[in-house]
């Protein structure tokens, strides 16, 4: 693409941008207030954190999607800085804690400027986890007590967890209304976010969820102040306060600390924590990327560490790209950079006209979505689905997460490599293997000269240990091309290696590219192995269902047996070209299960498990699809119902394709395409009338073949036969329609 | 399998001043040699090297010969981070691995015909550490023998940080033939 034209799509595609932007500031504005004042920060210092990542990071960065500000992962960090060193004075704690975050932003910068963005892969999968389980754990017991309405719970985290019942009950003694309403606004708030993903409203979720629990606790104070004339209906230490004067007020990084043993702790473990949690998320974004580009890990990196200088200087907290914020951004249709800025930018605006507004916030409220964020890290769901991984795995998670609590996060991340490596080694019942081998090279990649085929063959073992050397060549090759990764000469390959892999998997797959792993069948064979046996690889079912089946199975069996059409109630992770469709685009496919399909193979109906958003900002989701074999070449559209999000498409670039001569069709579906010509001619007057007559469905085509979907959920049987009535005629409509 | 070479052993291999080869699993029937790999990589000793594998070749019989180019990683110049480095990273590749192919196969289209002619060979580029790409190549396209150039000066450093012939030595995936062309001059 030459200059002239990208800059033409660049114009074309900044509303999209703008309004994702918006969206993302939504979210940003009481997350960034709440993650400043868990770290016990001035509330300010959140946002200045994501003005400077948004203006910085989108400029210089090398990411697409990714939206940066503070972290959760850093409030823990943050916090005991701010307290270990401000020794009683926090504000003075909050001066040595800029300093350590200027010099943080500036090790960040040396990392990416030396290309160390690959350390990050020396973190064994499982303890990262822990480690964020264990952060998690961190804000829910700080915020809890906060939420309920007592800001003057002081101490360690396992103190403060076992405060946490204590809390409660002071709020059931002390039934003053003042008290009630504090607590209850936080308790409602936190109920509201749990319900929040289950609401499939396009409409209600176009505002973020913490936008809503800021809006409605804020009308509630606004009730008391203007009709009850009340303005002080919440103690004024549960209330937010913004300085007067945004500029005259800037406080002073203050370095004198900065020689002293406890400073440079500190300066590494807010660099550390850094370093994980933007690496992780931008892995996580790129994966969700719809025009599927691959990040500039290490020029992010520089950017990541200038922001955080910035925002430092200005009394900011540290930058990193935060993953629950990013998906937002992807999920509301972003496809560049601008939408970073753009955030920052409403930031901005916020900032300077609702201060008033912004200072009406009850702090119970930004209490409860803290909590929410701290329970989506630590959520026992965590632990059983790494359980399912294997035991060990579950005691490398536990080990990590009970001694990042007791101890410090770098101390516990720590002792989780050394977990993992124990963990190694008695399973190989000897340390030979990792002694011997450790720093020498294991992987050879090649191009096959006859076949054009990549070859990489990995020998000895692999293992969080070195897998960093597999994926410097696995990067090298192109993910449009077909890879072969052989594992027969490698006798040990742990779970970080078998997660990494599968991503890299996924990653030719969406890309058109074909990436095959040989040689582990012999390992599952062997007991000495079993990290090879864990995860699921492409082609296979991975876990086993078909041992009791549900009512729904069966009477889906019965149907199977009516239809004389194939079922499988197992889930299977080989969708084939399903990610073809534009309804997929954006979303995640994990797999399908209790499949259907027709003698002939041009119907499959199928349950699907997907989902949207990544990290904490995940909601899976499963519903019911038909597809089949279109009966010629079809143009490529997609056909839904019309309502307002419909509309915001169109601000997108999609446009809906109208019929002058039926006003209905057109006010009840929303029809677009890119070959408009094309579907103006296929749709004639009887597949209109067809359309018009029957139930509403998604339907989308892609040329070769047709997706149908109901609710965006699990279809009964009845909606299923529904379904497969409706396919039916259609087909026969199609097929009339060519003769 | 693992093979140990001992103190001695390892003390021939490095300071012979003739050839030298390497069996690791001698037995007294003939075990057929189907298949060679030899090292292409730009160095004056190639040519002889490559010279002396046709000989050993077309001796014991052997099939095929793979003569594998070993470009060393830094002489692409483009570290891969995004999509576009990556492009520019397999375009520089391919034209990498083009000229190198052209320059192996001019050494073999100066050897004579009647010792080419009968064995089938092909080349074979990778990117990778010298050394012990094609140690790993050898074992994984499992190669019979392997023939090497053999290693000038080798001083304290080349123990501690283990290159070329040394990874070989190491870890002997197949039968070795270090081909000292130095003796001959």
């Amino acid at each position: 693409m030459n200059k002239t034209s990208s800059a033409k799509q660049f114009v074309v595609d900044l509303p999209k941008n703008i309004f994702s932007g918006f969206v993302v500031s939504l979210i940003a504005l009481p997350l960034g207030l709440g993650l400043a004042l868990a770290s016990e920060a001035p509330p300010i210092a959140g946002i200045v954190a994501a003005i400077a990542g948004g203006m910085v990071v989108s400029v210089l960065g090398g990411s697409h999607l990714t939206i940066t500000g503070p972290g959760n992962g850093l409030v823990i960090v943050i916090l005991s800085a701010i307290i270990g060193l401000g020794e009683g004075d926090l504000y003075q704690g909050y001066l040595f804690t800029l300093a350590a975050i200027i010099i943080s932003g500036i090790l960040l910068f040396l990392f990416g400027l030396f290309r160390l963005g690959s350390l990050s892969e020396f973190f064994p999968s499982t303890a990262l986890q822990g480690m964020l389980a264990a952060i998690g754990i961190g804000i829910l017991a700080k915020q809890f007590h906060v939420m309920l309405g007592f800001t003057g719970v002081k101490g360690n985290t396992i103190k403060q967890l076992a405060l946490i019942p204590d809390s409660i009950k002071s709020v059931l003694m002390n039934l003053s209304f003042e008290f009630l309403l504090a607590s209850s606004i936080g308790l409602l708030s936190l109920i509201f976010l749990f319900l929040y993903s289950r609401i499939r409203n396009p409409i209600f979720h176009l505002i973020p969820a913490p936008m809503w629990v800021v809006i409605a606790s804020i009308s509630v104070i606004y009730y008391f102040d203007v009709v009850r004339n009340n303005s002080q209906i919440l103690d004024p230490a549960l209330m937010i306060t913004l300085p007067k004067d945004l500029i005259g007020s800037l406080p002073r990084p203050d370095f004198g600390k900065m020689l002293t043993s406890e400073f440079i702790g500190h300066t590494m473990s807010i660099t550390l924590v850094a370093v994980i949690e933007s690496l992780l998320s931008i892995k996580a974004v790129d994966k969700l990327d719809p025009l599927k580009r691959r990040s500039n890990i290490n020029k992010d990196l520089r950017a990541l560490g200038i922001a955080t200088g910035v925002s430092g200087f200005f009394g900011g907290l540290n930058v990193v790209t935060v993953i629950a914020r990013s998906s937002v951004n992807v999920n509301n249709g972003a496809n560049n950079r601008s939408a970073n800025f753009f955030h920052a930018a409403f930031l901005v605006v916020f900032i300077l006209l609702f201060a008033e507004q912004i200072q009406k916030i009850p702090l119970p409220a930004l209490a409860a979505i803290l909590v929410y964020t701290g329970y989506k890290l630590a959520a026992p769901e965590n632990l059983f689905r790494i359980y399912k991984v294997g035991k060990e795995q579950a005691f490398i998670f536990l080990t990590t997460l009970v001694a990042t609590i007791i101890t410090s996060l770098t101390t516990g991340i720590i002792l989780g490599i050394i977990a993992t490596l124990i963990v190694h080694i008695f399973l190989n019942k000897s340390s030979l293997l990792f002694r011997q081998n450790w720093l020498k090279p294991n992987v050879l990649m090649y191009l096959e000269e006859e076949s054009g085929n990549y070859y990489v063959s990995v020998k000895n073992f692999c293992s969080f240990l070195n897998f960093f050397k597999l994926k410097a060549k696995l990067d090298e090759i192109p993910p449009t091309e077909h890879a072969i990764v052989d594992f027969s000469l490698c006798e040990f390959v742990d779970h970080t290696v078998m997660e990494g892999i599968n991503d890299y998997s996924q990653g030719f797959s969406r890309n058109g590219g074909v990436f095959e792993i040989i040689g582990l069948d012999v390992h599952e064979a062997g007991t000495e192995h079993p990290f090879a046996i864990r995860k699921n690889l492409p082609g296979k079912s991975f876990f086993n269902l078909s041992i009791s089946l549900t009512r729904r199975q069966r009477l889906l069996q019965e149907l199977s047996n009516v239809l004389k059409w194939n079922y499988l109630p197992d889930p299977v992770s080989n969708h084939g070209d399903l990610e073809k469709f534009i309804y997929f685009k954006r979303k995640w496919i994990n797999y399908s299960y209790n499949s259907l399909e027709s003698k002939e193979k041009n119907s499959l109906l199928f349950d699907l498990s997907y989902s949207e958003g990544a990290f904490i900002a995940k909601e899976d989701l499963k519903s019911t699809f038909l597809q089949i074999r279109a009966p010629y070449k079809m143009p490529v559209f997609v056909l839904d119902k019309e309502n307002l999000m419909s509309s915001f498409y169109g601000l997108s670039g999609l446009q809906d394709i109208d019929f002058k001569e039926h006003p209905d069709f057109s006010k009840r579906f929303f029809l677009s395409g890119e070959d408009k010509k094309g579907i103006r001619s296929f749709f004639t007057d009887d597949l209109i009338f067809f359309f018009e007559s029957h139930p509403l469905y998604y339907i989308e085509s892609k040329g070769d073949s047709l997706l149908i979907r109901g609710k965006e959920r699990l279809a009964s049987i009845q909606e299923i036969k529904q379904m497969l009535a409706f396919a039916e005629q259609l087909i026969k409509l199609l097929k009339g329609k060519k003769t | 399998m693992k093979f140990y070479l001992g103190s001695i052993a390892r003390k021939i291999t490095r300071k012979a001043s003739c050839s030298v080869l390497l069996l690791i699993n001698p037995s007294v029937e003939r075990q057929p040699c189907q298949h060679i790999v030899v090292n292409g990589f730009d160095s004056p000793q190639t040519k002889k090297t490559i010279e002396a594998s046709f000989v050993v070749a077309n001796a014991l019989g052997a099939k095929k010969i793979s003569l594998v180019e070993e470009i060393s990683q830094s002489k692409v110049a483009v570290t891969v981070d995004d999509d576009r480095s990556l492009r520019r990273a397999t375009l520089r590749k391919e034209k990498l691995s083009r000229q190198e192919q052209t320059r192996v196969k001019d050494v073999i289209k100066k050897l004579p015909l009647e010792m080419t002619n009968k064995v089938n060979w092909t080349t074979q580029s990778i990117f990778g550490k010298r050394g012990y790409s094609i140690g790993h190549y050898a074992k994984v396209v499992r190669a019979d023998l392997l023939v090497m150039n053999a290693e000038e000066n080798l001083g304290f450093f080349d123990r501690l940080f283990p290159h070329d012939i040394e990874h070989i030595l190491a870890e002997l995936p197949t039968d070795v033939l270090i081909v000292n062309s130095n003796s001959h001059e």
